[in-house]
């Protein structure tokens, strides 16, 4: 299998008071095409750091990170933002949905933005394969977790990422609805043949993966 | 690039909907109540400006009248042949002696044309008819005098009076004339006659020296372009006009004028300050959504310009919206002057909505769009962790802010001076604000461990969350500085104004007393059931040399100060500065002494300084003085001014007389009757109607600071909702976790309320600090008051803020109160 992500020797470091700490240490990595990989760590040991690090949302002080053949870390801004609009999608622990938009909405953005022809019509389809059809028109806070993650799941996958980003995506859900969300995840990953990296302490989820992670010290070693 | 269609979207998806977040429909309520007392003030300001204009137009007889010694224009001079100018008319008055079978009587004899008066009221009485008049109805041949002429002459209305060589007949007695105010200084009675009645008297040729205005009206683009000319081609003609020129309302409007554009100002820092206070606010309310975008790879200028245009949007929006409100609200604004001043519903035309919805846009532009442009540099993945701490670019945003600002101010006041001090002031008051949030915060660190249960609680927070108290005592000390700024210059304003103009020289002036009769003459008056206001000492001169050269070698400019004193010009002294004046510079003239104090204009005019000596020819003598002061005229009424004086018993050996002020309530007739028989040579003029056209435009002047008074209360009240909002907001984590804690909800209403006091008693402190600092400058480089801070005032709106601020604080403490805890 080719890879779609690599990683060499990444290392980021922020500033602090009593000077730089160091989050991310030689850094290597390669995730082929529709690999789903778990890196678990305990809080605090720099997951989400490397996710952004990952998804070009943050810059690495060393280290190449190349995704389909390009080193993003020699991208400016603007192509970086680019790459994550054609190829990248992200799920995160807190959901952040658009407080102010509805559920139809939420998954509409994406599209519309970027130009999909019938942004409203994909995205209520997407709520009805996500068994939310009826809720389309309720906003976030008028939705249970569960309901807004699945609607999260809508809107990373409605744009047909290659690379899926999921930071803790079920630590704010109680078992069965994790279950539920955790099944419509890996169910869609499948279906796109989707590299999906999931930032994760829980075993769980992290068994379901093809491949575990575990960062230490800001080294990845082998779960 | 950006892309457009991104931007669009964003922009459709998140709209109106931010609207439902509070700190954005609070900005727009900022932004609303700004534009619409803007545009409110603005027509308001328009429509009173105009009508007191017009007020003052129809006391100069004309919207603009040009004078001078000579006449420097003719019917036929090219100037004025300006599109949009009325038919100009032209006067010229003399001094003449009149003639009649039983009397003698100098007259002030005014020559003028068909229209006079293009403004104002001329009311004549023949028979026992008054009727408005214009000069069309005076035949050639025929004159109209005053009833004190007519008097003296023991002359009827059909009467022959001989004026010159022509004798005229009597055909009606002047009972008001518009112009009469501007000369008090001529307070001859007067004779009115047509130019060709003036040319058969002969009067105008030879040597004699008449005072000649041309009174126009028309545009004001031809007026403006008739003044540019004028001033271009003679430095000796003075303009007159409200605002401008030596006449008793140009300080009044230009006053009101100023006032006007401060309180505008001050509504505009005060909502600012409210935006500024929401505008991080509403940035925390972006961070998330922008950071999401960005995510979806939405790229990062395209985030912050959408949210920007986003916002200028809607203050476009609400702007017009203002504009419309305030167009609405014209009409109760009107009624307010009624009815002393009608006033008419302005038609709103696009350039007056530039004005208001500009303040708008260039509020958010100033507060709001510095701090969004800053999401397109917040971290990401910070964002995520839940951390929407913004870059720290404070200076950029701030120096950003203050220009923008101090740009606004200074082309909406067109006075950079003023721009200055407000700008220093609030820059001052800021300052303060840090300082003493920092002394506050170190106050309570200390001190909250004196304190029990709740209170220890809300002094504690006060130590440590004292960068975000700072906002909050920044805006309420900016406000309680322009409300108590606003409220102290109107009562000094008023007082001084009222007290200068209508109270202390009374209705009657009289002039050419002689100096021994003085005592016997306010006998009469006390007698009479009259008083005398005022009795001024004055001694008949002329000025012929400046430090020995003669007037005219002396000064190569054209004057019109020399102009004046070729005539005649009063003299008078005081052992002490008259109170409706202030000293600019040096000292009062000494007793006896040949020392002369000078009145500010006048010295410029001549370009004299301290320690030039003057020569006045006094009968046949020359006397020569060194001046000591230049000294400032205060008010802008009917107080007898002077332009030189002396120490006390400077001019002893000349001759001398009286002049001053009579207040006549009752009987009037009956005592002018005896004064004119027992004081033959004593002229007293009517000021009646004249004053109560002062007291017209006094009232209007009051009810108009009184307008904008309150609107200038509205922005403060806007302002303190803002702050206690985001104050409010900063406390509703704390409420909450005091409430999952076990308090009680009065427990927590305690805590808001302790905190929302000591930020309002501190900022009201700073407030009256700013005022202060700025207010001496201010009152006296603009309005030319003193200013002394009144303060029982000071304490009553301390008071009265405090409480509005704890009281609005406690009613967002009770929406959040009443929702159930969440610690989520």
């Amino acid at each position: 299998m080719s890879s779609l992500l690599e990683v060499s020797s990444v290392s980021r470091q922020v500033a602090t008071k009593s000077g730089p700490l160091t989050i991310l240490k030689d850094i290597n990595l390669n995730v082929a095409q529709g690999e789903s990989l778990a890196i678990q760590g305990a809080s605090g040991s720099g997951k989400s750091t490397l996710l952004g690090v990952l998804a070009g949302l943050d810059l690495p002080q060393s280290g190449s990170v190349i995704v389909d053949g390009i080193d993003i870390t020699q991208l400016g801004e603007d192509e970086r933002a680019m790459l994550r609009a054609n190829q990248v999608g992200f799920v995160f622990q807190s959901f952040y949905l658009v407080d102010d938009l509805t559920a139809l909405e939420n998954i509409a953005l994406p599209l519309e933005l970027f130009g999909a022809a019938d942004a409203k019509q994909t995205a209520k389809q997407w709520l009805q394969n996500l068994g939310l059809g009826e809720r389309r028109n309720h906003r976030p806070a008028q939705l249970s977790g569960g309901e807004q993650q699945r609607v999260a799941l809508g809107r990373a996958f409605a744009v047909e990422p290659t690379l899926l980003f999921a930071d803790e995506p079920t630590a704010n859900l109680d078992n069965a609805t994790s279950e539920r969300v955790l099944d419509q995840l890996f169910t869609l990953q499948s279906e796109h043949n989707t590299t999906m990296i999931i930032a994760t302490h829980d075993d769980h989820l992290a068994k379901r993966c093809d491949r575990r992670l575990c960062l230490q010290a800001g080294t990845l070693v082998e779960g | 690039m950006v892309s457009v269609k991104q931007i669009v979207v964003i922009m459709r998806y998140l709209g109106l909907r931010a609207l439902r977040q509070k700190a954005n429909a609070l900005l727009a309520m900022c932004i609303l109540v700004c534009s619409t007392i803007a545009a409110a003030l603005g027509f308001f300001s328009n429509s009173v400006q105009t009508a007191l204009d017009s007020d003052i137009a129809n006391y100069l007889g004309a919207p603009m009248v040009l004078r001078s010694d000579a006449p420097v224009l003719i019917e036929a001079d090219p100037i004025l042949a300006v599109q949009g100018l009325d038919q100009p008319v032209f006067t010229v008055s003399y001094t003449i002696g009149a003639l009649s079978a039983n009397g003698y009587q100098s007259v002030s004899l005014k020559a003028v044309s068909s229209g006079y008066p293009l403004q104002g009221d001329l009311i004549v009485q023949n028979g026992s008819v008054e009727s408005q008049v214009s000069a069309l109805q005076l035949s050639d041949g025929e004159v109209w005098m005053d009833q004190r002429a007519l008097d003296e002459l023991q002359l009827a209305i059909g009467g022959l009076v001989q004026i010159g060589r022509a004798q005229l007949k009597v055909a009606g007695v002047i009972v008001h004339e518009p112009d009469k105010l501007t000369q008090l200084q001529h307070a001859l009675p007067r004779a009115m006659v047509n130019h060709t009645t003036l040319a058969n008297t002969g009067v105008a040729l030879g040597n004699s020296r008449g005072e000649h205005r041309v009174l126009l009206s028309g545009s004001e683009a031809s007026l403006k372009q008739i003044e540019t000319a004028v001033q271009a081609r003679s430095k000796s003609v003075e303009i007159l006009k409200p605002g401008k020129g030596r006449h008793p309302f140009s300080r009044i409007s230009l006053r009101a004028e100023r006032l006007l554009n401060v309180i505008l100002v001050l509504i505009l820092l005060m909502c600012g300050g409210a935006a500024a206070s929401l505008a991080s606010h509403t940035v925390q309310n972006y961070a998330m959504p922008a950071t999401v975008l960005r995510c979806m790879g939405v790229k990062r200028k395209a985030v912050a310009w959408a949210l920007c245009l986003q916002l200028i949007g809607l203050s476009i929006v609400v702007g017009l919206v203002g504009c419309l409100l305030a167009w609405l609200l014209q009409p109760l604004l009107n009624q307010v002057m009624e009815p002393h001043m009608r006033l008419s519903v302005a038609p709103v035309s696009l350039a007056d909505l530039i004005a208001p919805v500009g303040i708008g846009v260039v509020t958010v532009i100033a507060f709001v769009v510095p701090k969004l442009q800053q999401l397109g540099s917040i971290s990401v993945s910070s964002v995520l962790r839940g951390q929407t701490q913004l870059p720290k670019r404070g200076l950029v945003v701030i120096s950003l802010g203050v220009m923008t600002v101090f740009g606004l101010l200074w082309i909406n006041s067109d006075n950079m001076q003023l721009t200055i001090m407000l700008v220093g002031g609030v820059a001052a008051v800021t300052l303060l604000s840090i300082g003493f949030g920092w002394i506050l915060s170190q106050i309570s660190s200390q001190c909250y461990r004196f304190f029990q249960g709740p209170i220890k609680v809300a002094v504690r927070s006060i130590g440590r969350s004292s960068r975000r108290h700072i906002t909050s005592l920044v805006c309420v000390a900016i406000a309680m500085m322009a409300v108590l700024m606003t409220v102290t210059l109107r009562g000094n304003f008023l007082d001084l104004l009222q007290v200068q103009m209508l109270e202390t020289d009374g209705n009657y002036i009289f002039t050419g007393l002689p100096a021994e009769q003085q005592s016997g003459f306010a006998q009469v008056v006390e007698d009479m059931g009259a008083q005398v206001k005022s009795m001024h000492p004055t001694v008949s001169a002329k000025l012929i040399s400046i430090n020995g050269v003669e007037i005219d070698k002396a000064l190569n400019k054209e004057s019109e100060t020399r102009e004046e004193t070729r005539s005649r010009v009063r003299l008078s002294w005081a052992n002490s500065l008259p109170d409706n004046n202030r000293l600019l510079e040096g000292r009062w003239p000494s007793i006896g002494s040949n020392e002369v104090s000078v009145e500010s204009e006048v010295m410029t005019d001549l370009g004299l300084s301290l320690g030039d000596a003057l020569g006045f020819r006094v009968g046949e003598q020359i006397y020569t003085a060194k001046i000591t002061s230049r000294r400032e005229y205060k008010g802008g009424g009917s107080r007898m001014m002077f332009w030189f004086m002396f120490g006390q018993d400077a001019l002893k050996g000349f001759e001398q007389h009286r002049m001053g002020g009579v207040l006549i309530n009752d009987q009037a007739p009956l005592i002018l009757s005896r004064l004119a028989k027992e004081f033959s040579q004593v002229r007293i003029t009517n000021l009646e109607r004249q004053l109560s056209g002062i007291r017209d435009i006094m009232i209007v002047i009051t009810r108009l600071m009184n307008t904008t008074l309150l609107l200038l209360f509205c922005g403060a009240l806007v302002v303190i909702v803002a702050t206690s909002f985001v104050s409010s907001v900063n406390r509703d984590k704390q409420s909450q976790l005091m409430r999952a804690l076990g308090l009680r909800r009065s427990q927590v209403y305690a805590m808001n309320i302790v905190e929302q006091a000591v930020i309002g008693l501190v900022a009201c402190a700073v407030g009256v600090m700013g005022v202060q600092l700025i207010s001496g400058a201010l009152f006296q480089n603009l309005f030319a008051l003193p200013y002394q801070l009144d303060w029982v005032r000071a304490i009553s709106l301390t008071s009265i803020i405090c409480f509005t601020f704890v009281l609005i604080g406690t009613w967002f403490a009770f929406q959040q109160l009443r929702k159930p805890v969440r610690l989520s």
